[in-house]
C-alpha cells in the first residue's frame, strides 16, 4: 500500500522550511510585525538623513577650513629691499614651527595690484592715495584646529607686526556641525533603542503564539538553533524590509532635495554623487540587518531561556 | 538504562521536597509501571529523566551517563533518544497526522529518503495508516493517543516515557493503547509508564514503582496496585 502523507508536500530543504515558518510567524503576527517595519524604517530614514546631512556639513567645513589662513602684517619698512629682506627673516623662523603647510610673502604692492584687480573701482582712487597696505606673509597651516596655536608663535616673530586669521569662525562652524551631529545621532541612539524593543517583543510574541509547537519541539529534541531559526528569519526580513523602504524613500529624495540646493545655493558643494548615496545607504542596510539579528537573537534566546 | 542515585529534588520557589533520596535502576528493555497519588512527584521523576528539570542533589544516569553533563545542545540531542507521550497528546493541531509524524523526523534530523516509509510503517504499527492526510481535530481521543505514541517512536527512541497516556479514555482504548505499548516494549524500547489507574497496573503485571510524598516506597519487580 502507498500512502501519500499530507506532511510530505513541505519543501525539502531546511532553510526553505525555516522560511517557511518564518512567514507563518510573520502572519500569525501581522500587527506587531507591521509595527516593528514601521518603526525600523522611521529609524534608518532619519539615520540616513543625519548621515547624508553629516557627510554634506563635513564636506562644507572642509571647504571652508581650505580657505582658513594665518595673514601676518609686517612691520613698515623704509624700501622693497629691507621689506623683502624682513619678509625672508621671518619666513625662515616660520620654517622652524610645526604645522605650517604653506607660508608666502607678498609685497604691499602685490597686495594693492591684486586688491585692485578684485575691486576695479580703486583703480581711480590708488592714483590719488598711496597705497595703504602692508607687507605681509600667507600662511596655510595643516590642520585648521591648531590655527590658534601656531598664530600665537607667529605673533612672537620679529617683524610680524599685526596677525588676522578666521579662527573663531572655524569654530563656530565646527561646534554647530558637532552639535548637530550630536543631537542626530542622540536621536538615532534612542530609535535604534527602540527598533531593538519592537524586534523583542514582535519575536516574543510570534514565539508565545506558538508555544505548543516549540514546547513540543523541545521535548522531541530540538536544538536551540533549530527553534529559533524562523524567528531570527523573520527579524532579518523585517530589516530587509525596513531597509528597502528606506532606500527607496531617502535615495529619489535626496537627489531630488541636493539638485534643488544646487540650483539655489551653487556655491554650497552639495554631495550628488549617487554612488556615495548608495554606499551610505549599503552600510545603513548592514545596521538594519545587524539589528534585526540582534533583536531576534535576542528575544528567542531569552524566550527560550525562560521556558527552560 | 536509568539509574537514580541519592536523587532529591526540591523546588526553591515553594521550598517543596518533590523526590528525596531515590536510589534505582531500569534495565533495558524493561517496561516499568510508575505509581502514586497525584504530586507523588511522577512527572518530576521523568522530567529528571528528560532532564527538563535537574535534580537538587544526586545524579541521574541514562545510558551510563550522567545528565549533570548534558548542557545545551547536548540536552537536545539527549532527548532524542527518549519518547514522550503525554496525557494530553500534545499534537499539533495545525499539521496532518502524517506532518506530525514528519515534524519529529525533521526535528531529529532523520534521513530524508526514510520519511515516507518510515512514517508509513509507524502508521501501519498504531493502526492509522488510513488517516495519515487527517488533522488532530478529526480523530478521536484514542486515535489522537496513538499519534502521539506513533511521534514518540518514529525517532526509534532507546527509552519511551508516557505521562498518563490513557488518563483521557475510555477503559477499552486504555487498553488499545497499552496493548500497543507493550507490542513498542517486546522490539526492545525501554518504557516508563507513569499512571495511577489501578486498572492498568493490576491487569499487566510488571515491575512497579510506587512514589509517595516524593519518596519511593516500593519497588515490586512482580507489580500491583498499592499505593
Amino acid at each position: 500500500m502507498t500512502t501519500r502523507t499530507a506532511g510530505m508536500h513541505c519543501e525539502d530543504k531546511t532553510v526553505s522550511y525555516h522560511l517557511k515558518q518564518a512567514w507563518l510567524a510573520f502572519r500569525a503576527n501581522i500587527t506587531a510585525g507591521v509595527a516593528t517595519l514601521s518603526t525600523m524604517t522611521l529609524t534608518l530614514t532619519l539615520l540616513a538623513l543625519v548621515a547624508l546631512v553629516t557627510i554634506n556639513l563635513e564636506t562644507i567645513v572642509r571647504g571652508l577650513e581650505k580657505d582658513v589662513q594665518i595673514t601676518a602684517f609686517l612691520a613698515p619698512a623704509e624700501n622693497i629691499s629691507l621689506a623683502k629682506a624682513q619678509g625672508d627673516a621671518v619666513l625662515t623662523v616660520l620654517s622652524g614651527i610645526a604645522g605650517i603647510e604653506s607660508s608666502t610673502f607678498i609685497s604691499r604692492a602685490e597686495a594693492f595690484a591684486k586688491l585692485k584687480t578684485e575691486y576695479p573701482a580703486l583703480e581711480g582712487v590708488s592714483k590719488q592715495v598711496d597705497n595703504p597696505l602692508a607687507d605681509r606673509i600667507v600662511i596655510r597651516v595643516q590642520n585648521p584646529r591648531t590655527i590658534e596655536d601656531i598664530a600665537i608663535q607667529v605673533k612672537t616673530i620679529v617683524g610680524v607686526a599685526e596677525l588676522e586669521y578666521g579662527a573663531d569662525f572655524v569654530n563656530t562652524v565646527l561646534a554647530t556641525l558637532e552639535t548637530v551631529r550630536n543631537i542626530g545621532y542622540g536621536l538615532v541612539l534612542l530609535l535604534v533603542f527602540n527598533t531593538l524593543l519592537n524586534i523583542l517583543n514582535t519575536i516574543r510574541v510570534a514565539m508565545f503564539a506558538r508555544r505548543d509547537e516549540i514546547q513540543v519541539m523541545r521535548m522531541i529534541g530540538a536544538t536551540r538553533g533549530f527553534i529559533r531559526a524562523p524567528y531570527v528569519l523573520e527579524g532579518l526580513a523585517l530589516a530587509l524590509l525596513a531597509s528597502l523602504f528606506t532606500m527607496a524613500i531617502i535615495f529619489p529624495a535626496y537627489s531630488t532635495i541636493a539638485s534643488r540646493v544646487s540650483e539655489l545655493v551653487p556655491f554650497i558643494p552639495i554631495i550628488k554623487d549617487p554612488f556615495l548615496v548608495l554606499q551610505v545607504l549599503g552600510a545603513i542596510t548592514l545596521l538594519g540587518l545587524f539589528l534585526g539579528l540582534l533583536g531576534s537573537l535576542w528575544a528567542a534566546n531569552r524566550y527560550l531561556r525562560e521556558a527552560e | 538504562m536509568v539509574e537514580f542515585h541519592r536523587v532529591s529534588l526540591e523546588y526553591p520557589q515553594t521550598q517543596t521536597l518533590a523526590l528525596e533520596e531515590i536510589n534505582l535502576s531500569i534495565k533495558k528493555g524493561e517496561f516499568v509501571y510508575l505509581t502514586g497519588h497525584s504530586g507523588a512527584g511522577k512527572s518530576s521523576f521523568l522530567g529528571l529523566i528528560i532532564k527538563s528539570i535537574v535534580p537538587s542533589k544526586g545524579q541521574v544516569y541514562i545510558g551510563g551517563e550522567s545528565l549533570t553533563k548534558y548542557k545545551g545542545g547536548r540536552v537536545a540531542y539527549h532527548r532524542r533518544r527518549i519518547g514522550m507521550v503525554f496525557q494530553n497528546h500534545s499534537l499539533l493541531d495545525h499539521l496532518s497526522v502524517a506532518a506530525n509524524l514528519e515534524f519529529a523526523l525533521r526535528i531529529t534530523e532523520a534521513p530524508k529518503r526514510d520519511w515516507n516509509e518510515r512514517i508509513t510503517g509507524i502508521l501501519r504499527t498504531v493502526g492509522l495508516a488510513h488517516k495519515s492526510k487527517v488533522f488532530p481535530i478529526q480523530l478521536s481521543q484514542g486515535e489522537r493517543q496513538r499519534v502521539a505514541i506513533a511521534r514518540a517512536v518514529i525517532t526509534n527512541p532507546m527509552l519511551l516515557l508516557a505521562d498518563e497516556p490513557t488518563g483521557n479514555l475510555d477503559p477499552d482504548v486504555s487498553w488499545e493503547i497499552m496493548e500497543l505499548l507493550s507490542e513498542i516494549n517486546l522490539k526492545g524500547t525501554t518504557i516508563i509508564l507513569a499512571t495511577h489507574s489501578r486498572e492498568i497496573v493490576e491487569q499487566q503485571r510488571r515491575r512497579t514503582l510506587t512514589l509517595r510524598k516524593g519518596k519511593l516506597v516500593r519497588d515490586d519487580p512482580n507489580g500491583g496496585y498499592a499505593l
